[in-house]
């Protein structure tokens, strides 16, 4: 298996690369530069012109291309031309917003999730499984951005129970009460995220499981008289879990792609809002960097996935 | 400082209004106060809690020269004190944190800075300090935009930037507290806030000298740390999210009545709960559809202030030559004149800002906002919904009406007209159906709305196939900079009309006449008629910019005449 993965290691390399040189035409080809959103009556022309001859704008992209990678390749992402900042550290900042805020939501959707799914299966057809069924229609059906809002409105400002905004309060300096503000910051917009994101996982498990209710292994415990109680836990949970398990390499490297609605609606700076940002102003350095990483991590989510289910799944070999 | 402009692509709204087609007759304008007296008592302290209203992160590069974005101009506002107070129209009057006063005969502009207007480490603000904002401009290594024209025109600033000299030799520093900036040429714009010749808003060069140049827009010092010479300094910052202000203790200005403000981002789309549940005090850069769901909210009171904004209708009728002259040749039927009167008067902008912007966009009658006060000539009617007035006027010129609906030209020709927009696809369809009106055919360019890159692109670079575009500007209190955007030289004038009445009412407003005000007002007036009667760009609305503020709030005004010590001056009250 290692041999497997190393080579599979090896095999991203040329596709990273190629990757790259497409974001970087793609990025380019977009109408529009970071100096566009400059033009105004009070600066001058001539010097705009200047900023974009000095940033390369209309170096050919094999040049600029070429300048980007050497120094990509010594640890410079280059500066944002919206915040001023080496792209390094702006999406290291957000980085960690984010990372909080999808672990909590992935954590929550999990537990929120598994049981649903499991309990759907299990009393397949009945009301409880209609009302679990009807659930996760709903959430599918509704818009995020409605449902967040809905969220906001109601626990934000209604009840006053959570911030409505930011990441943490501006007044709150270090330490536990630091800690706190983040997490309270964080509770509702993960919440709510979790909430209209576990539709996926409650129907995939759901189907597993009335699927396994009727396999050979299921037919045989009973056939033996395993307890109905010890058959769903011990035999039908445990494989109908398996897929999901499956999902979980790119659910962790998912967890930096951030979500656009709920960062926007929640002020809350994360990698989301940064992407959506950097497309607006065309924040060049921003945008490839952001879009190489997440291709990145997509790669490494497959890997991620088909080890983890050769370990949990002996049947699976990566070869 | 005052807000730089951004080019405005009009704001995209969600509201699905269906527009009737009949005329109103009626439609009024909307008018606020720019003051909230409130007669209670002022509470000791107290903190102020301002929303700001963003759907993006404030980008937090707190150096006014370095920055480009509005959200982190507005929310350092209360540091960041222009050092010149100014009247109603926005020219330099005396009374501020710093005087400025010219001499014509000696080109020069001297500017003294108040003996108390410290930064907030107790540092004094210097003459020093002007010399290294106009370094951080000039210097090629600090990537900065605000090197313009006006700046040129100080003696030394071209060598400076061109790594000839190593020091401006049009700053001089005449004592610790006054410098004296020598021009090359003085124009009547100088005398105006806004205008880029003086600025209004300095660095600390104590504090910043040790930074590189091209490491200082990304310096923890500048993004993390700043100061501020303001009644207010910054205690904490959450990048991008809030500020918690604490009062400047060396301020040169009144002692802030207050112990903290903060200052927050809030989404569009959340502001009106945000305010129902009383979230804030005040509300910053509230829209027009937020302004409709809040008016009526009985703790509130919104106050308004004719923002220094408008947006226009252009017709395309030349090119740019090699040297970035306008040209106009091109073979449009909106050359003529009496078309594009017709188009205008076809447009119903009173009925699109009552129904779309709640009255908080109104027409505009010239292209000089009447936030510029007397600089808007008032007389002018502009071009109101007359679609009478506009068949009569290409019934005569020949354009013959045909069976489809739509005119010939006066040779006999079909004509579609093509139009570049990038906003709200229901106010396109509006002004498009009004020009089917009167038997105008308009088509969308592509067929479809533009992103605003595109739309900018295409209107910086000179594209084909359009033959109108709507857009807007925001502007600055010095009304001559204003009018020159649309001189033949100018890479603004994206209609590329070039007439010599044009030149020589544009070159006019900046003559030595001009030093005369009363002259220079009536030919400003003379060119907003000579504009409004061409037609080359219609005006379409101007705008008020309203802020909710709790009535517990006290102090508190838009006036420019007052404002200059509001934040000092606001306080809360039971």
């Amino acid at each position: 298996m290692w041999k497997t993965i190393l080579r599979r290691l090896l095999v991203m390399i040329p596709e990273i690369i190629l990757l790259s040189i497409l974001i970087f035409i793609l990025a380019k080809l977009m109408p529009g530069d970071p100096f566009t959103g400059m033009v105004t009556p009070q600066t001058s022309a001539a010097q705009i012109e200047q900023l974009r001859i000095k940033a390369g704008v209309y170096d050919p992209w094999y040049i600029q291309y070429y300048h980007w990678i050497v120094k990509m390749f010594h640890g410079d992402l280059g500066i944002s031309y919206q915040f001023k900042t080496p792209v390094g550290t702006l999406i290291a900042s957000r980085m960690w917003n984010t990372l909080w805020l999808s672990l909590i939501t992935m954590i929550l959707s999990y537990l929120l999730a598994i049981p649903l799914g499991l309990t759907a299966g299990r009393y397949e057809n009945t009301k409880l499984d209609n009302f679990i069924m009807f659930y996760t229609f709903v959430a599918y059906a509704i818009p995020a951005f409605v449902f967040y809002l809905l969220g906001v409105w109601l626990f934000g400002y209604k009840l006053g129970w959570f911030p409505t905004s930011g990441s943490v309060d501006v007044d709150v300096t270090g330490g536990l009460s630091y800690l706190l503000s983040r997490l309270k910051h964080m509770i509702l917009p993960a919440i709510l995220m979790a909430l209209i994101s576990v539709t996926s996982v409650v129907q995939y498990l759901r189907s597993e499981v009335i699927d396994n209710k009727n396999q050979d292994y299921v037919k045989t415990a009973r056939a033996k008289g395993v307890p109905e109680k010890q058959i769903f836990k011990r035999h039908i949970f445990r494989n109908s879990l398996l897929p999901i398990a499956a999902f979980l390499g790119y659910s962790i490297t998912g967890l930096l792609g951030g979500s656009i609605f709920v960062e926007q609606i929640f002020n809350y700076p994360g990698m989301g809002l940064l992407f959506m940002d950097s497309i607006m102003n065309r924040d060049y350095s921003v945008i490839t960097a952001l879009v190489l990483l997440y291709g990145i991590l997509t790669l490494i989510g497959s890997l991620l996935s088909d080890i983890i289910l050769s370990i949990v799944d002996p049947r699976v070999r990566i070869e | 400082m005052k807000n730089k402009g951004l080019m405005k692509g009009l704001v995209a709204l969600t509201t699905s209004v269906v527009l009737s087609a009949t005329f109103v007759s009626d439609v009024q304008a909307l008018s606020f106060p720019t003051t909230y007296t409130n007669h209670k008592k002022s509470l000791k302290g107290g903190t102020l809690r301002v929303g700001y209203v963003s759907d993006s992160a404030f980008k937090g590069v707190f150096a006014n020269e370095l920055q480009s974005d509005s959200p982190t101009a507005d929310v350092a506002g209360f540091g960041w004190q222009d050092l010149f107070k100014v009247d109603k129209n926005y020219r330099y009057v005396k009374g501020g944190l710093a005087d400025v006063s010219f001499d014509r005969k000696e080109k020069t502009a001297t500017v003294k800075i108040g003996k108390n207007v410290n930064w907030s480490d107790g540092h004094p603000v210097e003459a020093k300090d002007f010399t290294y904002t106009y370094e951080v401009i000039a210097n090629k290594q600090t990537d900065s935009a605000s090197y313009n024209d006006q700046v040129k025109d100080i003696e030394g600033m071209e060598e400076y930037h061109n790594g000839q000299a190593d020091h401006i030799s049009g700053v001089e520093e005449k004592d610790n507290k006054t410098v004296v900036l020598h021009y090359k040429k003085m124009t009547p714009d100088m005398y105006f806030s806004g205008s880029g010749y003086i600025v209004d808003v300095v660095e600390p060069y104590h504090y910043l000298k040790d930074v590189p140049f091209d490491q200082l827009a990304s310096s923890d010092k500048v993004q993390k740390h700043p100061l501020f010479y303001g009644p207010w300094t910054m205690k904490n910052i959450v990048k991008g999210e809030s500020i918690e202000w604490v009062p400047n203790k060396y301020y040169g200005g009144p002692k802030p009545k207050l112990d903290k403000i903060t200052v927050e981002l809030v989404a569009t789309n959340k502001a009106v709960s945000a305010l129902k549940a009383h979230k804030y005090d005040i509300l910053l850069k509230e829209s027009p559809g937020v302004y409709n769901k809040i008016k009526n909210l009985k703790d509130y009171k919104v106050l308004g202030e004719k923002a220094l904004t408008y947006t226009y209708l252009g017709f395309k009728v030349g090119h740019a030559d090699k040297d970035g002259n306008s040209v106009m040749d091109r073979k449009t039927p909106v050359r003529d004149r009496t078309l594009r009167q017709a188009m205008a008067y076809a447009m119903n902008t009173e009925q699109l800002d009552k129904k779309l912007y709640h009255g908080i966009r109104y027409r505009g009658n010239t292209l000089i906002p009447d936030a510029l006060g007397k600089w808007n000539d008032h007389r002018q009617k502009g071009y109101p919904l007359n679609l009478k007035k506009a068949n009569n006027l290409l019934d005569k010129a020949g354009y013959k009406m045909q069976k489809d609906g739509y005119r010939t030209l006066p040779d006999g020709k079909k004509f579609t007209l093509r139009f570049l927009y990038d906003g709200d696809a229901l106010v396109a369809r509006n002004y498009m159906e009004q020009w089917k009106k009167i038997g105008v055919k308009v088509k969308l360019k592509d067929d479809r709305i533009q992103n605003f890159n595109t739309f900018t692109e295409e209107l910086l670079n000179d594209g084909k196939g359009w033959d109108l575009w709507m857009s807007g500007w925001d502007i600055t209190g010095a009304p001559t900079h204003e009018a020159k955007s649309y001189a033949t030289s100018s890479p603004y004038n994206f209609a590329h009309f070039t007439t010599k009445e044009n030149t020589a009412l544009i070159d006019s407003l900046s003559s030595e006449k001009a030093f005369d005000q009363d002259y220079q007002l009536k030919q400003f007036y003379k060119w907003q008629a000579y504009m409004n009667k061409e037609a080359y760009v219609v005006p379409r609305d101007f705008e008020y910019y309203t802020y909710p503020v709790s009535k517990k709030v006290k102090g508190y005004t838009l006036d420019p005449e007052k404002s200059y010590w509001v934040w000092s001056n606001v306080s809360l009250t039971k």
